[in-house]
């Protein structure tokens, strides 16, 4: 009988599934100039990643910061920054922000910003303080990038999400996720909102143009399903000083050299002139792009191609005259650029 | 068997006599439903006995043999030379081995396991007694072709995911009225007693031409208990680790030929266990916090039984669950403040008419009003923190008429629903369902030794849901008896199921799609049952299946950037699953182990080169293993639990994995009677070895935890 359940257990036993190793990654070779991709990940399974492309060697190596630093980045990379020799990433829902040095990408620190909050974009003060928009928590928090620590606390509209310090003063969009209409304006020495600004409809990224005004991305909202919109604003006298009408619905977009603005529309990217305001053409056409960011010292545009949004997402990469230079694989939605020059 | 004979002279003369009985389970003494009754020689009608065990045949000629078959006793042959007043009972043995259970799920009429056309599991509530569980998705998941996926332990949400198939496809019976949500397309495990449940039903593989949308991947069909004869009170109150506590009261009767019952049970704790988090080669102590729960279950009912004319049952049922819903760790920082309310009130009326002859009709209404409030303070939109709210009402009418003889039986079924939604999220909507079935059963005997037996199960079925084309559902299933010792059956069945989009695919805003089609599957499960009397009674059974989805529904960014669902994938699930039982003639000791392995993939490509094409679908173990025994040593019964689940992917891709794990729980039960009154401890342990693990990922589950149960009944 005894033998009998040994044969029964063994055979149903026999060949119990066993783990595989989890693929390699091998880490990526130093350089001085390249660009550090971050891949969002998907919401909920806390696989945002880092990629790097070297510009001298064309290498591409993805997963630099888990290479590196044997842990995941967190659950989604909403945005890279680079300042003074390092990379600061903000992951919005893990809600840290990681800090590597940019010459090894060894982990520097990592601000936490507390359960809750929801990071989503950030901005440099000086070198020492930084400020961060907090999608839930309504605010954007001073951090000190050199303690690693959190300062004031800045209430702001609802749901913000893009920042930008322009004039002496701080920009925030207030997405409302889809029902904000405004910027708040932040006052430097004061670090406190003076001012309301009416823009348009969800209100998402912010960028100041070489023209000094400030380019706001107004994805539209989704009830009721109004239109993309970009408000041009003069920071000086936070004045809405035209807007160009886009379409669809659209979260991203980079200021280019000799006075261009890349913006994924649907599935083309098109150009706005800083000179007229108006669309000029388009860069390219066939892909709906999740992000794009422009090499400031090259003019090359960054593509981002998202795929199905569960595997490895593509870059493409187009010079100013909208020709195809390269493309390479990195991580899961690729989202955001910052180039290391 | 002990036969009572009430002769009446009176009636000697009379032809077409009509015979009435009552049949019961010899051991129990509960009544015996669904066991046919037939006059031998076409010497009379044909019947099968009502669900309080009562039957009505009608006699040509005397004498006569009436002859009762029951697939989980043995067969009695009863010979009358004249007719009998009145009533008799029959009191028929039951077969002392497993595999006898009979099944009403798999065919919508009463079968026995053995002779199903498809793959079953059935759990009683004797395993129930003896279970380390607590929620329902833990004892489902010790069954062949089952992964629970469960999201925490007992606030969290379960959802029961059937060969491969995801949560949505594996459709939620509640005494063979649909409990999955109309909104989500998922049966949420966690919101179950185990209280106050008989058996349950597990038939594996497509079964949309027996019960329409969703039955994908399977069907789980939970059976709640009857009332009893005589006046039972019970209670019991549990207590544990994290601040697990639990009482319950329950009181049962029968009055006036009325059998009554009614029960209350609450559940609460803190679920504030620790676990390990592993990011990397960083191990971080971490606890679970914001995971507490506290749950309500009421139900009553109301059974109703006069001979040959009428049953009727009414049941209803309220539970009140209010857990906290933390979400996924992906650091110290990363645990949420949400929560999640439901409340779901249900009633449920069945009423039959045996009519007397070969004919009995059905009549099943039921309704139910769900509400969902999701609440998370940490999210705000537009400074007010997220609070979500869905209602859904779900009114449904089956009335069925049912035919019984000897070697055939027929269902013909109508089913209209009224399924609505109001939420805060998506548009309010109102869906209607009619719906139309015929399903037979023919058995055939065989002129040979090997095979002598030929069970044919056709079926088709037809819905139609507003907005939505009509979808046919057809199903072959065969059974055939192989060899009468070792008893042996093969069994194939081949059906096309589908299932209708959720109220959250086509309304949800924004992105909902109403243009979206149903998700259509070819399912094929072939199988071989075994039963053999040798040192004890041994069963085995192996199934292959395969599960062909087409038109899947997936949700993805449009070029706008809204996520929004699309027919646009194909899956194809494989596999085999074993299982093997072994009891000694006493039953002091019993065993089983099972294992499936399956490889489910995706079969589509999004685009051209596609690399998630061919890739296994994430979440789905390749393998899965238990193992239990259990020794009973009056008034001791020991029951040991081991579990194996082996890795699965988290991604699409098939890079990232999450890792095996396998757990182990004991339970030790003592029952004694005290001045007539039947009291329990039962102490278990469930996670004996203390392992980490995740299910799912980012969802840590609990290191060991302990339970103690004392209760008893009067």
């Amino acid at each position: 009988m005894k033998i009998t359940w040994v044969a029964v257990c063994t055979i149903f036993c026999m060949g119990c599934v066993q783990d595989p190793t989890a693929p390699h990654t091998s880490p990526p070779a130093e350089s001085s100039g390249g660009v550090y991709i971050l891949n969002e990940g998907r919401f909920g399974h806390g696989d945002a990643s880092l990629s790097y492309y070297d510009l001298q060697s064309g290498q591409v190596s993805n997963d630099v910061f888990f290479a590196v630093n044997n842990r995941m980045l967190g659950d989604v990379g909403n945005s890279i920054l680079i300042r003074g020799g390092r990379a600061y990433i903000v992951v919005n829902n893990s809600n840290r922000i990681e800090v590597i040095g940019v010459a090894d990408n060894r982990s520097a620190g990592t601000i936490d910003m507390g359960a809750g909050r929801s990071p989503r974009q950030m901005a440099f003060v000086n070198d020492t303080l930084a400020l961060v928009t907090n999608l839930y928590d309504n605010s954007v928090i001073v951090v000190n990038v050199r303690s690693m620590s959190q300062g004031t606390r800045i209430p702001v509209g609802p749901n913000p999400e893009g920042i930008v310090i322009a004039a002496g003063k701080v920009f925030v969009a207030n997405s409302g996720l889809g029902s904000g209409r405004s910027l708040s304006v932040i006052d430097l020495p004061e670090l406190s909102v003076v001012r309301t600004l009416r823009v348009g409809d969800n209100p998402y990224a912010i960028e100041a143009a070489s023209d000094g005004t400030l380019y706001v991305l107004c994805a539209g909202s989704y009830m009721p399903d109004t239109p993309a919109k970009i408000f041009i604003v003069d920071p000086a006298s936070e004045t809405v000083v035209d807007s160009v009408f886009l379409g669809s619905h659209v979260f991203k977009f980079a200021v280019g050299i000799a006075g261009r603005v890349y913006v994924p529309v649907a599935d083309s990217v098109v150009i706005v002139d800083t000179g007229t305001r108006r669309i000029t053409g388009s860069l390219t056409r066939g892909v709906a792009y999740y992000g794009v960011g422009v090499d400031t010292v090259s003019g090359n545009v960054y593509l981002a191609d998202p795929k199905n949004y569960v595997q490895p997402g593509t870059i493409h990469v187009y010079t100013p005259a909208g020709i195809q230079s390269t493309s390479f694989d990195v991580g899961i939605i690729p989202g955001s650029f910052a180039f290391k020059r | 068997m002990f036969v009572l004979f009430f002769f009446s002279e009176s009636l000697y003369s009379r032809q077409n006599q009509e015979v009435r009985g009552f049949i019961s389970d010899d051991e129990t003494g509960r009544p015996v439903s669904s066991a046919r009754v037939y006059v031998d020689n076409s010497n009379g009608s044909s019947t099968f006995s009502d669900s309080l065990g009562f039957f009505n045949v009608s006699v040509i000629a005397y004498p006569c043999v009436l002859k009762i078959d029951h697939p989980g006793y043995k067969s009695e042959l009863i010979r009358m030379d004249r007719p009998s007043g009145g009533e008799f009972s029959v009191h028929l043995k039951p077969q002392p081995y497993q595999l006898r259970e009979v099944v009403v799920t798999a065919t919508r009429q009463p079968v026995s396991m053995m002779s199903s056309p498809s793959g079953v599991s059935y759990i009683p509530a004797s395993n129930l007694e003896q279970s380390a569980a607590i929620t329902l998705g833990e004892v489902l998941a010790t069954t062949p072709g089952m992964f629970v996926r469960e999201y925490g332990s007992r606030s969290a949400i379960q959802t029961a995911s059937i060969r491969g198939t995801y949560s949505e496809h594996a459709l939620i019976l509640v005494d063979g009225v649909r409990y999955s949500s109309l909104q989500t397309g998922i049966g949420d495990l966690g919101l179950f007693s185990l209280a106050d449940i008989d058996h349950m039903e597990i038939v594996r593989g497509g079964h949309s031409a027996l019960y329409g949308s969703d039955a994908l991947g399977g069907v789980v069909n939970i059976v709640t208990s009857r009332p009893a004869e005589n006046l039972v009170a019970g209670a019991e109150a549990s207590a544990g680790s994290y601040g697990y506590e639990a009482y319950g009261l329950s009181l049962s009767g029968t009055t006036a030929g009325f059998g009554w019952k009614g029960s209350v049970r609450k559940e609460l704790g803190r679920d504030d266990y620790p676990f390990e988090f592993e990011n990397g080669s960083t191990q971080t102590e971490l606890r679970r916090t914001g995971a507490d729960f506290n749950l309500l279950f009421v139900d009553a009912r109301i059974d109703y039984g006069h001979t040959g004319e009428i049953n009727g049952s009414l049941t209803a049922s309220y539970t009140d669950a209010d857990r906290g819903s933390p979400g996924v760790v992906t650091g110290p920082s990363s645990t949420g403040g949400a929560r999640l309310g439901d409340r779901i009130a249900r009633v449920r009326t069945a009423l039959e008419f045996p009519g007397g002859g070969p004919f009995t009709a059905r009549l099943t209404a039921a309704f139910s009003d769900a509400g969902e409030t999701y609440y998370d303070p940490g999210t705000t939109v537009g400074g007010i923190a997220l609070n979500s709210r869905h209602s859904n009402h779900d009114l449904v009418m089956n009335p069925e008429l049912l035919y019984s003889a000897a070697t055939f039986t027929a269902n013909a079924g109508l089913e209209f629903s009224r399924g609505s939604v109001q939420s805060t999220d998506l548009t309010d909507a109102v869906r209607w369902q009619r719906s139309i079935y015929v399903l037979s059963t023919h058995s055939i005997s065989l002129p040979f030794a090997v095979p002598y037996e030929a069970m044919l199960y056709p079926s088709v079925r037809y819905d139609l849901f507003t907005g939505q084309p009509g979808d046919i559902s057809p199903r072959v299933g065969l059974n055939i008896g192989l060899l009468r010792i070792p008893e042996t059956h093969l069994r194939l069945s081949y059906a096309k199921s589908y299932r209708v989009p959720t109220f959250n695919e086509l309304y949800w805003n924004p992105g909902g799609n109403p243009n979206l089609l149903p998700e259509r599957s070819y399912s094929l499960d072939a199988g071989l049952s075994g039963l053999l009397r040798w040192s004890g009674v041994w069963t085995f059974e192996a199934s292959i299946f395969s599960i062909n989805t087409e038109e899947r529904i997936v949700w993805s960014p449009d070029a706008g950037g809204i996520w929004s669902p699309r027919n646009i994938a194909s899956a194809l699930s494989r596999g085999l699953e074993l299982e093997g039982t072994w009891a000694d003639e006493d039953r002091v000791l019993s065993c089983t182990v099972n294992s499936t392995w399956t490889d489910a993939t995706k079969t589509s490509e999004d685009f051209p080169g596609d690399l998630t094409f061919n890739k296994y679908l994430p979440y789905t173990p390749r393998q899965t293993v238990n193992f239990s025994a259990t020794v009973r040593l009056d008034p001791f019964a020991v029951t040991t639990l081991h579990s194996v689940v082996s890795f699965r992917y988290a991604d699409e891709m098939n890079q990232t994995i999450l890792p095996g794990y396998s757990l182990t729980s004991v339970t030790l039960r003592y029952a004694l009677t005290v001045a007539g009154a039947n009291t329990f401890m039962k102490a278990a342990v469930t996670n004996l070895f203390n392992r980490s693990y995740q299910v799912m990922p980012l969802y840590p589950m609990p290191l060991r935890e302990f339970r103690l149960t004392i209760g008893g009944t009067l």
